[in-house]
């Protein structure tokens, strides 16, 4: 019998813009004729529950509230209405290396980077070894960040990443780092991270990805869920209503 | 579908904070993140300086040395019993210590807005961070004035007055950070609204200080001006910091009542604040 590890119940988002309040801009702008909106519609009404073991892709223009949902998920932004319930320890990924400090060298990255995703020192210690390994970046370790090109802080940042050992992971694609080597070397990474049992949300362009690896697929469409089930099925749906303009 | 009840979720996302909210449980299981945030902020303030920690007494060596000449020296205005060098260095360490904890702290929102927008952590935990690592830099400072104290004592014959007020100085310690950490959780929420206040801050504190006995002793103060002094709550900690080293201030138990109060109620505000502005800000930057 399956447990339920995350369910979404209507939840929708709006973004209130703020109208600019320097007071020699009111004075000189004449605001009757802006025609911005005031708010955006982000998310309407979203419902759908993973089981455990679920790795839901989401797939969907820009502008259709993929990152927001995320963002909700993973609780950078709050929900406007509805309601998420989640089982497990939750480790988003929205970003590849968050908070590293160039001033810092990599270990001492790793464990800043490791602990703001929620591992425990410990926890960062344990697998320290194979961080580094992974990450490809040897001796350099020692060095502050900034020392490194922007490829080597991306795969360290992606080394932290693929070893944490959350229940649930959000993520937002993050493959494209490094050169060709690395970039294998992260699927097959991330292949088995799918694989071992994790419930996860995956955001992504890259179709392909989605049907290898997720067992679910999600189509947002102007913030509402247009289609949810098995992947094959929604991923072929989704390629005939959306042939790529050749 | 929803089989589970509440209580059996390990996390519910709902639109509206409640009011008041300390998840200490939270704020403990990430404790780690907390101790590296300190080592990082006390590590890399000093990097790519040539002077390195050696900032940590400058500083207020610089200030003392100044101070002394212009406001002791020149304009001859009166420090009490104790060399002008002890009461000097003696405020400006503990007044140094809470209007930086407030500075850092208020740019909570503002200086970390690339991190908040992209992963989740207890937000509190970046002011505590700023709070205690400006501790230690107190911790240090205290140091070098038990330094310089000392050698008052030992060649320049200054008696000890030490007293039963020093066993005072923990929760001085304590109030004196809560007073930081509380005025500018409050300043850090407020300023993700109103940017004007960055710039009213920076020199804010620095005005603020007139209204402190950094200077001044209170004793000297005019009965018209008293009263101001004795509103600011940073007032009774100077004091009573002096007068458990260098038999200057005074021990006023009304006065260090009123900063204790002043100081929980301040942070009780900032965290009701605090709490409100860290699930909106993202989506107002």
């Amino acid at each position: 019998m399956k447990q339920p590890a995350i369910i979404v119940e209507g939840v929708s988002k709006v973004y209130k813009l703020r109208a600019n309040r320097n007071l020699f801009f009111k004075f000189f702008a004449n605001q009757h004729k802006s025609k911005a909106p005031l708010e955006i519609q982000a998310l309407t009404d979203v419902s759908f529950s993973l089981d455990q073991g679920d790795v839901l892709g989401v797939i969907g223009g820009n502008g259709d509230g993929k990152s927001t949902l995320l963002k909700i998920l993973s609780q950078v932004t709050f929900p406007s209405a509805g309601k998420v319930s989640l089982t497990g320890r939750v480790s988003s990924l929205l970003e590849i290396g968050t908070g590293f400090h160039s001033d810092l060298n990599g270990i001492d990255n790793i464990f800043i980077n490791g602990t703001l995703l929620g591992m425990s020192k410990k926890e960062v210690e344990a697998r320290l070894e194979e961080i580094v390994e992974f990450s490809g970046i040897g001796d350099l370790i020692h060095l502050p960040v900034k020392t490194y090109s922007s490829g080597m802080t991306m795969r360290l940042g992606f080394s932290v990443a693929a070893h944490l050992d959350s229940e649930i992971l959000l993520l937002d694609e993050v493959f494209a780092v490094g050169d060709l080597d690395f970039q294998a070397k992260a699927i097959s990474k991330i292949e088995t991270l799918f694989k071992r049992g994790k419930t996860i949300v995956y955001v992504s362009h890259d179709i392909q990805s989605i049907r290898r690896l997720c067992t679910k697929c999600l189509i947002l469409e102007k913030g509402r869920v247009k289609r949810i089930g098995e992947v094959d099925q929604i991923v072929n749906e989704y390629l005939q209503n959306n042939r790529p303009m050749v | 579908m929803n089989t589970k009840k509440e209580e059996q979720w390990d996390l519910i996302i709902k639109p509206r904070a409640p009011f008041f909210s300390l998840n200490l449980q939270e704020l403990w299981q990430y404790r780690d993140l907390l101790l590296l945030m300190v080592k990082r902020d006390v590590t890399t303030v000093y990097k790519q300086t040539v002077l390195g920690p050696l900032w940590f007494f400058l500083q207020p060596v610089l200030t003392t040395i100044i101070f002394t000449i212009v406001f002791s020296e020149i304009a001859k205005l009166p420090t009490g019993k104790p060399p002008a060098v002890l009461f000097y260095l003696s405020g400006l360490i503990v007044w140094n210590f809470f209007s930086e904890t407030l500075l850092n702290t208020s740019k909570t929102f503002t200086e970390n807005a690339a991190v908040f927008g992209k992963v989740y952590f207890p937000r509190l935990i970046i002011p505590l961070a700023k709070t205690i690592s400006g501790f230690l830099k107190f911790f240090i400072q205290l140091g070098l004035f038990l330094l310089v104290l000392s050698f008052f004592h030992l060649f320049r014959g200054l008696p000890y007055t030490f007293n039963a007020a020093l066993f005072f100085l923990p929760v001085l310690f304590v109030f004196m950070s809560l007073l930081g950490l509380g005025a500018g959780i409050i300043l850090s929420s407020l300023t993700t609204k109103y940017r004007d206040l960055v710039f009213l801050i920076a020199f804010g504190v620095q005005l603020l200080m007139y209204a402190t006995p950094v200077i001044i002793p209170l004793a000297d103060v005019p009965d018209q001006y008293l009263w101001i002094m004795k509103l600011n709550p940073m007032t009774s900690i100077i004091e009573t910091f002096r007068y458990a080293f260098i038999d200057a201030g005074s021990f006023d138990l009304l006065g260090l009542s009123y900063s204790a109060g002043f100081a929980l109620f301040l942070l009780f505000l900032g965290m009701v604040i605090f709490n409100r502005v860290e699930k909106t800000f993202i989506d107002t930057v």
